[in-house]
This record gives C-alpha cells, structure tokens and sequence, in this order.
C-alpha cells in the first residue's frame, strides 16, 4: 500500500499546527450551538424521547400497513407502525406518532376513518424519561473517572486531561453534526454515543502509548514536539486501517438499512460513522497540540518551582 | 537484542505447514459446530447450534417480544396517583430485571386518572409468561394483637396496616432451620411506627399476618421481644413445620411484593409483538457483520499479506469463541446497542493484529532481523495492547455496573469482545507468528515489509551498517 507509506512519510508538523485544526471544530459547534439555541430547530428528537400518541387498530381487508401508511402522510408527522399478534387472536397495528398540540386531532380523525377498528387511542409517555437520560449521563461520567484514574496510575495526568478533552470535543461534534444535518435521535443514539466513545478512548491511549515509550527511550534526545509528531506519524497507518475496517461493517449496515429502509437503524449507523470520522480527526490533529500545549507549561511550571 | 534459538530437528517447515492445515481444519469446525443442528450421537440429547440460541436471547428490538397494556385502578384511599403509578412503575421494572428480562420497558401512557401502564418485555415467548414474572397480587393485612382463640380469625375491623407500610420484601435464609428461608418484611418509616405501636405494649398476645384473607402467621409475641420487636424496621416471616423451601419463599414474596403496587391493574391488552426495528433487522446485521468481516480480511491481506492470513485465522478464532460464549452467557440479551458492541470489539480485535503488525515493521526498520524483529514486535506491543483494552473493559464495567437495560447490553457484549480479542491477538496472533517463522524465517518481504532506499519515514536510526547486516542476513538464507 504506497499510498499508506506516503502519508507516513509525510513530515507534517501535528504539534505545532493546532490552531489551523481547532478552526473547523469551532465553526461546527458554533453553529450547532446557534440552531440550538433557535427556537424550534435543535435536536431532531424521536418519539423515544418525546412521546406522543398511539393508536391501535385491527387488521382487515381495508386496514393494511400500506393503507395506513398513506393515511399517516397526509398528516405529515413523524410516525411508526407495528404489527401485533394480539393474545385474543387476530392483529392490529399500533402506530405511534407525535405531533404535539395536534395529537387529538389526528387521534380524533383516525378514530373516525376506521371506526370500530379502532382498538385503543391513547397518549404514551416518553421511552426515555429525563430520570433515565440522567441515569446514563452519570454512569458515563462515572466511567470517565475511573478512565481518568488508569490513567494516572500509566500516564501522565497531561495525557489524562488531553484523553478527555479529545472525549468531549467528539461528543460535542456528533452532536452538533446531529442537529446540522437534523439527524433524528431515538433510544439508538445513546447507543452510538457510547460506541464513540469507548473509540476515542482506545485512539489516544494508543498515540499516548507510543508518546510514552518514546519518552521513555529518548536516545536521540528528541524535544516534545519530534516525539509528538513521530508517535501521530508512527500510529498513522494504524488509525487509517482501523477506521478503515470499523468503517466497512458500518457503512455496509447503513446501506443495507437504507434498501431496506429500516429507519432506526440508519438513525443508529450514521452516528457511529460520524463518530468515528469525528474521533479520527481529534487523535490526528487535536490531541498532539493540546498536549504540547500542556506538557511544555507544566515543564515551564516545574522550571519556575525548582528556581 | 533478544536471541532466539529455532531447534531445526524438532520443527521443520514441513511439520509447520501441517500444523497450520490442522489448525485450520479446527477453526473449520468450530464454524461448522456454531451454524450445525443436529442430535448427538448415542444419546438422545438435541445440538441446537448457536445460531438459534442466539436467537432466542434478541431483544425486542430485533426478535420481537411481549406487550402487556394495564389499566390502572386508584385505591380507594388513593391521595395522589401520579406518584402511585409512577412507584407501581418502578416496582415493576424492578421485578422484571430480578427475573433477568433486563431490557423491558414499562411506560406510563394515557393522563391523570385514566393512566395505563404499558410494559414490552422483549425475548419473552408466551402471554402467560409475564403474569408470572410479575406476579399474581396478594395483598398483605397485619392484625391488632390479640388472644391465642382469635388470632387466627380474619377481622377486618382489626386490620392496622397493609401493604402501604412495607417497602420490601425479601427471602433470607431462615436463622432457626437450617436449609430452609424466611421472608424479611421491610417496613417504611410510617410502616415502623405503626407496628411499633402495636408491639411493644403487648407481648404475651399473638399478631397475625393476612394475605389475600388467609392466616399466613401468628405468632406469639414473647414479653422480653415486645420492646424491640421490628424496632430496626425489619420483621422475619418463618413457618413453624418445616420452613419454606426456597421456591415457596420465592413465590410468596414474589406474590406479596406484587400486592404492594399502589395501584390496581387490569389487563387490558396482552398480545405479542414481532420485531421493533423492522422485520429485515437481523438480516441487516448479519449481512453486514458478513461483508465487513470480508472487507477486512481481504484488506488485511492487501495490506500484510502473509501476516494478514494469520490475522485473519485469529480473527475466526474470535468470531467463533464469540459466537460461542454469546451463546452460552445467559444475562446476555442482544439488541442494538448490543450489535453495537459487538461491531466495535471487531474493530478493537483487528486493531489488536495491526498495532503488532505495525511494531514488527518499525522494529524491522530499525535494524532487527526479520526473527527478532517479530518477536520484539509482539513483546513492544504488548502493553499498548493492554492499556487500550484494560480502559475499555474499565469503561464497561462501569457501564455496565451503573446503568440499566440497553446500555448493559452494550457494556457487556463489549467488555466480552475485548477480552476475547486479547486473547486471540496476543495468544493466538502470537503462536501462529512462531509458527509461520519455521516456514519463513526471515524473508520480510512475504508480509510485505520492505525498506525503502530513503529509509525513512523516521528517518534516523537506520544506519548503513545495520542496512548491511541486514542484508547479509537475508543472503545467507537464500
């Protein structure tokens, strides 16, 4: 692979070109921070974390899936329908959707379109309530301490900080790029938020691994910013393939899900796929200034304190 | 440099090459055995395969599952049936996951006082299944203190407190009868005081526990208890003849602990459910695991070639041994979030073979012979393996230990993949490598590591002396 080789040997400066590289992450967040802010844009909730209303209704001649669906675009709201073997025989559909204040509107009009089909009409609470979203936040945070506490014990508490900056500049991205692109977010998104990650994380143990080992063996005497750049150039070919390999699962998933339109798992692939686009980029270009940033001013520090 | 020594009379190139024809013969029917069906021989007994216990174990996300829609009923006494429903909604979920069914929802829909409870509870195969995992009620009556002659009639009008003044029930291991349980009745605050009322100025009297209007106990309250009696908030259940066995204790708290919904519910809707996601999920996942396991085995050829095969054997050791253990491991339930671990412990056990591959190269460059230079490739490596890993495993430990349904779906499929991805790059990898050196000990350039002429992507070290050695060393094995 000469391309692979080429890259590497490219004597690009990681160290000392952060600022050109914190740009585009600034721009991005910005702007998904603005659209947030905007009333009625940021984040493009699912019914997993707004609620709504559902509706049951028999399966018969008339009441098929298609029908309903076409009846469900008139109203042009977000919606999902499934099948259900009821216990008492015969099936029904429930289809779930949520248009706020219009939810007994529509409830109303499919009540009058299929009349006595109508099994059960209903408003349903949201899947994820604050309280579980909460519950999550804090066990990620609870996961990043004890990271942070390996971290202490096998690195430098400058590499700690830098893991976890690079942490949360990739959970920002997708989330900005959520609300830019207005990516609907369900039950799944929390999935690939985790996916992402536990990637970042195993991306900067890996560049700070190499940064470690060369400090260690520093026989050339080699300043901050050489070993910075021959550790990104040195683990360059191997974030490449991995992301490469990761990629191929995903990218074929989110194909798949899109012939075969399974919503919920495109809403989960595209995440994850930005996620690792995003956690590439901050182990590549971040993670080498923000250390160097740290590293020289704690050495500064430590001059000054034994002056 | 570390010196190795390759005993020519005890392995040879031919013996390798055999070795690696029956470890791929091995690696053939452990794929065979993860999709095969059949009856083993001699015995009666049923080989299912994996494949369909896998199955079994997909959450309702992926295999469809069990919903349940309850209408809620206030008690007559009810003062604020938000808070009711909402506590009826956690004992619920709490029930559901003691019985394993980790990844069920229970929701609350409808609005204040026409709530229902919906409850989906995925993996699940019968519409009876879930009356039983959360119970038939009974509700749980506790009498005044009384004589020996009444404490056995049921009198209503005698009843101080239910179920209101419990907030747990648990099964303990019966303290005066070895080998048989006792049930721990956890009062609240409110349910303390109460009792303490009526306990402590009355020892020598009986008090009798109901449940559904049948004598469950009464007992005698000995004079020197009455003052401390249940003063901890805690009271033991025991049977006089014989004790309860484990089930019977299970199933009775079981039974009281439902009869302690705040509410009343009564089904209203009781069907099973298919798939969540769409029909053609699964069929989505696997034809993506698929494709993507090919596209990084042919790229880890492209990109390795010889190595890359080995990479590729100890890959199918993974995927096999996950198969396997996805299986076997019974908390596992496997949706989306799961198929997320799963998807990302692939690329951490791809990512294992690459950090070696991509040492052994360095190491090569340096100066070492190709032998050495695997070997110290695999050591160097090592402990960036391990630090990557062990955070990941950390994480999802975490994960796993604080969080509830879905996501310790993602922890635990995750912290299975890394570890099972340890294995295979640093045991399996390894010992292919040692192997494949008696078929090629120093030929560098079959895993397409070569040295360019400007040496250098990192420029220093290669010095021309050690370029020399190098190639005085690859002459002699020609």
């Amino acid at each position: 692979m000469k391309w692979l080789d080429k890259i590497k040997n490219s004597n690009f400066n990681y160290a000392r070109n952060g600022k050109k590289f914190v740009v585009a992450p600034i721009v991005i967040f910005l702007i998904g921070f603005i659209l947030l802010v905007i009333p009625g844009i940021g984040f493009n909730l699912g019914l997993d974390f707004t609620g709504g209303a559902i509706v049951t209704v028999n399966k018969t001649e008339t009441i098929t899936k298609e029908a309903i669906q076409t009846k469900m675009n008139e109203y042009a709201v977000k919606y999902t329908i499934t099948e259900e073997q009821s216990s008492r025989g015969g099936t029904t559909y429930s289809i779930k959707f949520n248009a706020n204040e219009k939810n007994s509107e529509i409830i109303n009009s499919l009540t009058e379109a299929y009349s006595t089909d109508v099994v059960a009409n209903d408003n349903i609470q949201a899947q994820t309530s604050q309280e579980k979203i909460m519950s999550v936040f804090w066990s990620i945070l609870a996961a990043c301490i004890g990271l942070m506490i390996y971290m202490l014990f096998r690195f430098k508490i400058t590499a700690g900080i830098t893991t976890l900056l690079a942490l949360a500049h990739d959970v920002l991205m997708i989330c900005a790029l959520m609300i830019i692109f207005q990516i609907e977010i369900n039950i799944s998104f929390i999935a690939a938020l985790l996916t992402v990650i536990a990637y970042s994380i195993n991306n900067s143990l890996v560049v700070f691994d190499r940064v470690r080992d060369m400090e260690k063996h520093n026989v050339d005497n080699l300043s901050l910013e050489q070993i910075l750049n021959k550790s990104i150039n040195r683990t360059l070919g191997r974030c490449i393939l991995t992301v490469a390999t990761t990629l191929a699962t995903l990218i074929t998933l989110l194909i798949v899900s899109l012939v075969m339109s399974l919503s919920t798992l495109i809403e989960f692939a595209l995440p994850i796929i930005i996620g690792l686009m995003v956690g590439t980029y901050s182990s590549l270009f971040l993670i080498a200034p923000m250390y160097h940033q740290f590293e020289s001013a704690r050495i500064i520090r430590k001059q000054r304190k034994a002056k | 440099m570390q010196k190795l020594k390759y005993n020519k009379n005890y392995m040879n190139k031919t013996k390798a090459i055999i070795k690696f024809c029956v470890i791929s013969l091995v690696i053939v029917l452990g794929m065979v055995l993860c999709c095969a069906k059949f009856t083993i021989p001699f015995t009666n007994t049923n080989y299912e395969g994996c494949f369909n216990a896998i199955k079994k174990k997909m959450g309702i996300d992926l295999n469809g599952g069990i919903l349940a829609v309850f209408d809620v009923e206030a008690a007559e006494n009810s003062t604020d049936l938000d808070t009711e429903v909402n506590a009826t909604i956690k004992r619920i979920e709490n029930m559901l996951s003691s019985k394993n069914y980790l990844e069920a929802t229970v929701t609350k829909q409808g609005t204040n006082p026409n709530y229902k409870i919906r409850i989906e509870v995925p993996g699940m195969e019968n519409t009876e299944d879930i009356m039983e995992a959360i119970g038939k009620p009974a509700t749980i009556e506790f009498m005044e203190p009384t004589t020996s002659d009444n404490s056995s009639t049921y009198d209503a009008n005698k009843i101080f407190m239910d179920g209101k003044g419990l907030k747990k029930v648990t099964v303990v291991a019966d303290p005066e009868n070895a080998g048989y349980y006792a049930l721990k009745l956890t009062f609240t605050d409110e349910g303390t005081l109460k009792f303490r009322n009526k306990v402590k100025d009355n020892g020598g009297q009986y008090l009798s526990i109901f449940s559904n209007g049948e004598l469950v106990s009464a007992a005698q309250i000995s004079t020197e208890n009455a003052s401390t009696l249940g003063a901890d908030g805690t009271v033991l259940i025991t049977r006089n003849n014989g004790g309860y066995t484990k089930d019977a204790a299970d199933s009775f708290a079981l039974q009281i602990e439902s009869g302690l919904y705040s509410v009343q519910l009564t089904e209203s809707q009781l069907s099973r459910i298919p798939a969540t996601l769409g029909e053609g999920a699964i069929m989505a996942g696997v034809i993506s695991l698929l494709i993507g396991l090919v596209v990084i085995f042919v790229l880890m050829i492209l990109v390795y070639r010889d190595f890359g095969l080995l990479a590729n054997l100890s890959l199918l050791v993974y995927t096999i041994i996950f198969v396997f253990l996805l299986a076997v491991i019974d908390p596992i339930q496997l949706t989306l979030p799961g198929i997320a671990g799963i998807i990302l412990s692939i690329g951490m056990a791809v990512d294992a073979n690459i950090l070696i591959f991509e040492q052994i190269k360095e190491e090569y460059c340096n100066g070492k012979r190709f032998s050495a230079a695997v070997h110290t490739g695999f050591n160097r490596s090592l402990i960036t393996i391990l630090d990557a890993n062990i955070t990941t495993i950390i994480v999802s430990v975490i994960l796993y230990l604080l969080s509830d349904g879905a996501i310790k779906g993602f922890a635990i499929t995750l912290a299975l993949g890394v570890a099972i991805s340890m294995f295979t790059g640093l045991v399996i990898t390894r010992s292919l490598a040692k192997l494949y050196l008696y078929i090629n000990p120093d030929n560098a350039a079959r895993a397409n590591i070569k040295l360019k002429a400007n040496q250098s992507a990192d420029g220093e070290q290669s010095t021309p002396k050690k370029v020399e050695k190098r190639k005085l060393n690859m002459g002699g094995a020609k």
